[in-house]
């Protein structure tokens, strides 16, 4: 196999069993069959329609849900999820919680402790970096979860819906440096709702219905064909 | 040691740390609570049974310290771990990382407060009037069988629990019943009967208290019956707790959330 690819996926399939009563459990499937490749050095963006599956895959990706069939090949060395909910502890303070998160993500304390600085500086939290984020917004979660994977690269980063984060000014500084990032090599997979940051963050786009490969090809035409999707129902 | 196990360790005591002194910083007096929160119990306990009510053993409130010292110790490890994968369900969905994560997390915060409790209790010893001897050098091997017990017990039921969420009440009422059947508040070498003792030392709460008052009061080795059968329940749940984590690691993600 080719190592210009870093993960190649085949007939992934994933279902969730929700338990009903004692026994009896609802099977519902998540994923089914898919295949695709991530070439090193691309964004692939995800779109579909709620429930289309897209958070399952990227957890399937990153190793957190196992396929119950199908095989995930891995060539990257770290693959990490990039996502809003950092599991932050409310008791522990900014600066704990970057480094904890960075640390789960797969990195070294010595790594994270490289650019703890850097992501105070970004998350613009100033002195509440150093209080409980128990006590910070939803807003401020949301940046420090951001800064902390920001300044951390893994070979392929995982990005479920980032970049719908904190106020305006916020939004735009993140906008700014995942673009940054993305265009220096960065090897992504990026879900989104927003069709205009698929269309100029993304290489090439997966757009997924009912847990299957609907189709796959360049932004622009995805885009629209996504959009047809959602006129027909 | 593997990379991945090494980060493992690395992660574990980094979060041991955080989490301390987070716990610490939360109260006006900190860490002194390790050792005051001990003194208090100790207190009410001397107020009880060594002022209020006639004394029945010799040197009670010491060899009621001795059995519950070492009780609290399981009883609070394994319940302070038993709901850790449930309550860590934003961390299994959102993080690839070993479900003994959790528990570990618990019973390693645990572990360090009980060193206080346990140097607590050799200060309460000496003040009580108890006379050290060479035995009481022998408290952090104890200590060291008594956590080779609790954590190959605790992980396995905070590994099933997840699917048996049931089992949690089973588990209160058998803490319930080692309570009262460890020998914490009576001597079981004079209320058991002879022909029951071996049985009733089949129970590794009942063998671990009996070797802490051994050194600590009686002066004396313990029992190398008393520390077989901890050791062999050790083992008993280590293979129960590997076989249970390598069916089920990779599905606590979605177990959980189903």
């Amino acid at each position: 196999m080719s190592n210009t690819n870093l993960l190649e996926v085949r007939n992934a399939s994933l279902s969730y069993r929700v338990r009903q009563g004692l026994i009896r459990r609802e099977v519902k499937p998540a994923l089914q069959s898919v295949t695709f490749e991530l070439r090193r050095g691309e964004t692939l963006g995800v779109i579909g329609r709620n429930g289309s599956g897209k958070s399952t895959l990227l957890r399937v990706l990153a190793g957190i849900y196992p396929p119950d069939s199908g095989s995930i090949t891995t060539h990257a060395g770290s693959v990490a999820l990039m996502t809003l909910m950092l599991g932050f502890d409310p008791v522990l303070n900014g600066r704990d919680n970057a480094l904890f998160g960075g640390m789960l993500l797969g990195f070294s304390r010595s790594e994270v402790d490289q650019q703890i600085e850097a992501m105070k500086d970004f998350s613009g939290l100033g002195t509440e970096f150093e209080k409980p984020v128990g006590g910070y917004s939803s807003g401020m979660v949301a940046r420090l979860s951001f800064s902390v994977a920001i300044n951390l690269a893994p070979d392929v980063m995982l990005i479920d819906e980032v970049l719908a984060v904190g106020d305006e000014s916020f939004r735009k500084k993140a906008y700014a440096a995942m673009s940054d990032k993305i265009v220096s090599e960065q090897t992504a997979v990026f879900v989104s709702h927003s069709a205009g940051e698929v269309e100029k963050l993304c290489d090439r786009v997966i757009l997924l219905d009912q847990g299957r490969v609907l189709d796959c090809g360049d932004p622009a035409s995805m885009i629209a064909e996504y959009r047809r999707l959602l006129e027909s129902v | 040691m593997p990379k991945h196990r090494l980060h493992f360790f690395s992660l574990l005591t980094t979060k041991i740390k955080l989490n301390l002194r987070a716990e610490a910083g939360r109260s006006q007096l900190g860490y002194a609570w390790w050792l005051l929160e001990p003194l208090l119990q100790a207190s009410v306990f001397y107020v009880v049974f060594g002022v209020f009510l006639a004394r029945t053993i010799e040197n009670f409130v010491a060899f009621l310290l001795t059995g519950l010292i070492p009780w609290t110790w399981l009883n609070r490890s394994i319940g302070n771990s038993m709901g850790s994968l449930r309550a860590s369900r934003g961390y299994l969905a959102n993080f690839r990382i070993h479900p003994m994560f959790f528990p570990l997390l618990e019973l390693g915060q645990d572990a360090v407060k009980q060193l206080f409790t346990f140097a607590f209790l050799v200060l309460f010893l000496l003040i009580y009037g108890i006379n050290p001897t060479p035995y009481w050098m022998l408290l952090p091997f104890l200590m060291l069988l008594q956590m080779l017990l609790i954590i190959p017990v605790a992980s396995f039921i905070a590994s099933i629990i997840p699917l048996l969420e049931d089992l949690a009440y089973l588990v209160n009422t058998l803490l319930l019943l080692g309570m009262f059947a460890s020998g914490i508040f009576y001597d079981p070498n004079v209320v058991v009967t002879d022909e029951w003792r071996s049985v009733y030392f089949l129970n590794p709460g009942a063998c671990v208290i009996q070797a802490y008052r051994d050194i600590m009061l009686y002066a004396r080795l313990p029992e190398l019956y008393h520390i077989a059968v901890p050791l062999i329940w050790a083992l008993f749940f280590s293979l129960l707790t590997l076989v249970s984590m390598s069916r089920l690691r990779r599905k606590y993600a979605l177990l959980i959330l189903a």
